[in-house]
């Protein structure tokens, strides 16, 4: 099956910064990725190589097998770069008029109704604040049903009332759609309810990649929380020890190992409480065993 | 055609609903108009050189001004990454940019010559109106190369000051506000080789029921090839920037 979007031996770099080299990625229709890594990873890099904004420097970026810029591709893809600045003399309304004239759609009632623009439409641009210009260009991406979305942090500037709500509209689209959808982000809570993948980079290279189940057991973390009256300053078995208060919080690849020291070394803890590691923890992990 | 329509729209609404932008460059040639031109304009014929010269400096203003000012901003406002995603091809943007400078340029002649109608003896035959309104879209082939040029090689931040360095002081030496033979002795010799002498040669013959002479055409010819050498450079380096 064609790949919705191939990156073949990509090298783009600014200046003398190299951002990707030998970079080798796809995506298949139909997925939905998370593309996660620290500011200055390469997420926005990526997208901007995806949609065709930027050219690499070797290789190429291929979307549905055609050159990712293609004319004829621009119809099927949607992008909704991180900062959207809107003419401010222009309304809502207009806006919308302008995206859907291009993509052949209908007045996109129902999706207004969901992303919550429908109350915008006579507002001025410039009027907007930044969650409602987030909304519109959450619109915007979405008026006509392109195949492939991608999303530069999708919900940065919304509350946490809207960003549930926009996905909301998200999962519902892409069930309804089967497009497919990258989105770059550094809100775990969105990963988890919105990516079936995620791929973790950091200066260009892919840390990992795959299904957030999988990538859960590969880099599997426990947590083990903890109560003690001294102060505990590291655990050998722990890859990341937080203190609040008298409570503690340890993390590490197996909870028994962190178990075994904490109870050899510390005979005065209680409250034990042992779980699988949150997402955040795992990619934080990764990017730290990077960075070392 | 419809995409055309379209961006022709919202670009001129979107200066439309900016008071400075209309009296800029629609209000001000008409106000320099009537306080510079319509107290000496006497006979018609002088009545209608003044006209065309105040028509020649509105329609340098809104091509060499908008389409410099509006190019240089697409470089920095995510407005234009946003379009670049759309399904619309460069050209037509390019086009509808056009498009809308027209309407501009359409409404500032047609006041200036509303002004003229009501308060001189102007009054132009449908012969020296085709040579008018021919001059003018030459003028404005001219202007808009000028405007490309500003474009691609400013700044958004000194698009704005560096077109208004250029107009003002083109418009004055060319002989658009005053006629060149009153124009000081030191300006008068640069006069002769501007583009907006050139280009002011032509429509005051064409208000005369005359053809310009060679040289004004060859003049307009040359600055024309020579400014688009520039934006074809200009263009190509930005190409290369804005992928790179």
């Amino acid at each position: 099956m064609l790949e919705a979007m191939k990156f073949d031996q990509v090298d783009k770099g600014y200046g003398a910064r190299k951002v990707f080299q030998n970079f080798n990625y796809s995506v298949r229709p139909g997925e939905c990725v998370a593309f996660l890594g620290a500011n200055g990873a390469g997420k926005s890099t990526f997208l901007n190589l995806a949609s065709g904004l930027l050219r690499p420097d070797q290789g190429t970026v291929a979307l549905f097998g055609s050159v990712a810029g293609d004319y004829r591709l621009k119809s099927r893809i949607r992008f909704l770069p991180q900062e959207l600045v809107f003419p401010p003399q222009l309304t809502v309304r207009e806006l919308l008029e302008i995206a859907c004239a291009h993509y052949r759609a209908d007045w996109p009632t129902r999706l207004l109704a969901d992303t919550g623009v429908d109350e915008l439409l006579s507002r001025s641009a410039g009027s907007l604040s930044g969650g409602e210009v987030r909304r519109i260009g959450l619109a915007l991406s979405l008026v006509g049903d392109p195949e492939l979305i991608m999303l530069d942090e999708p919900t940065s500037s919304l509350d946490l009332e809207g960003q549930k709500s926009i996905q909301e509209v998200l999962v519902s689209h892409l069930r309804r759609t089967g497009a497919t959808m990258i989105f770059s982000s550094h809100r775990m809570a969105e990963v988890e309810a919105l990516g079936g993948r995620i791929t973790v980079i950091n200066r260009g290279r892919v840390l990992a990649d795959g299904p957030t189940d999988s990538i859960r057991q590969q880099f599997g973390m426990s947590k083990v929380s903890f109560s003690h009256d001294l102060t505990i300053d590291s655990l050998a078995s722990a890859k990341t020890l937080r203190k609040l208060e008298n409570l503690y919080e340890a993390i590490g690849p197996d909870s028994d190992n962190l178990l075994r020291e904490i109870i050899e070394r510390f005979p005065g803890a209680r409250d034990f409480a042992v779980q699988k590691a949150p997402l955040e923890d795992v990619i934080f992990h990764l990017w730290s065993k990077e960075s070392d | 055609m419809k995409l055309i329509l379209v961006h022709t729209k919202w670009m001129f609404l979107e200066l439309w609903r900016q008071p400075a932008y209309v009296v800029s460059t629609i209000g001000f040639p008409a106000l320099f108009y009537l306080i510079f031109a319509v107290p000496e304009s006497g006979e018609r014929p002088a009545a209608n050189m003044l006209l065309g010269s105040f028509a020649g400096f509105a329609v340098f203003g809104v091509f060499f001004l908008q389409i410099g000012v509006s190019l240089a901003q697409e470089r920095t406002r995510s407005w234009y990454s946003y379009l670049r995603i759309l399904p619309v091809r460069g050209v037509q943007l390019f086009v509808a940019r056009l498009a809308s400078a027209s309407i501009f340029a359409i409404l500032a002649v047609v006041a200036l010559a509303g002004l003229a109608i009501w308060q001189t003896e102007a009054l132009l035959t449908h012969g020296e109106t085709l040579r008018f309104i021919f001059t003018l879209l030459c003028g404005s082939f001219l202007f808009c190369l000028m405007g490309l040029c500003l474009g691609f090689w400013c700044t958004e931040r000194a698009a704005l000051p560096v077109g208004n360095l250029i107009y003002l002081p083109l418009s004055f030496a060319g002989g658009l506000w005053k006629p060149p033979s009153i124009l000081p002795k030191a300006i008068r010799d640069v006069s002769e080789f501007l583009p907006t002498r050139y280009f002011g040669e032509t429509v005051w013959a064409a208000v005369r029921g005359e053809w310009a002479g060679a040289s004004a055409w060859w003049g307009l010819v040359t600055y024309s090839a020579v400014f688009g050498v520039v934006a074809f450079v200009g263009f190509r380096r930005e190409s290369a920037r804005r992928s790179a």
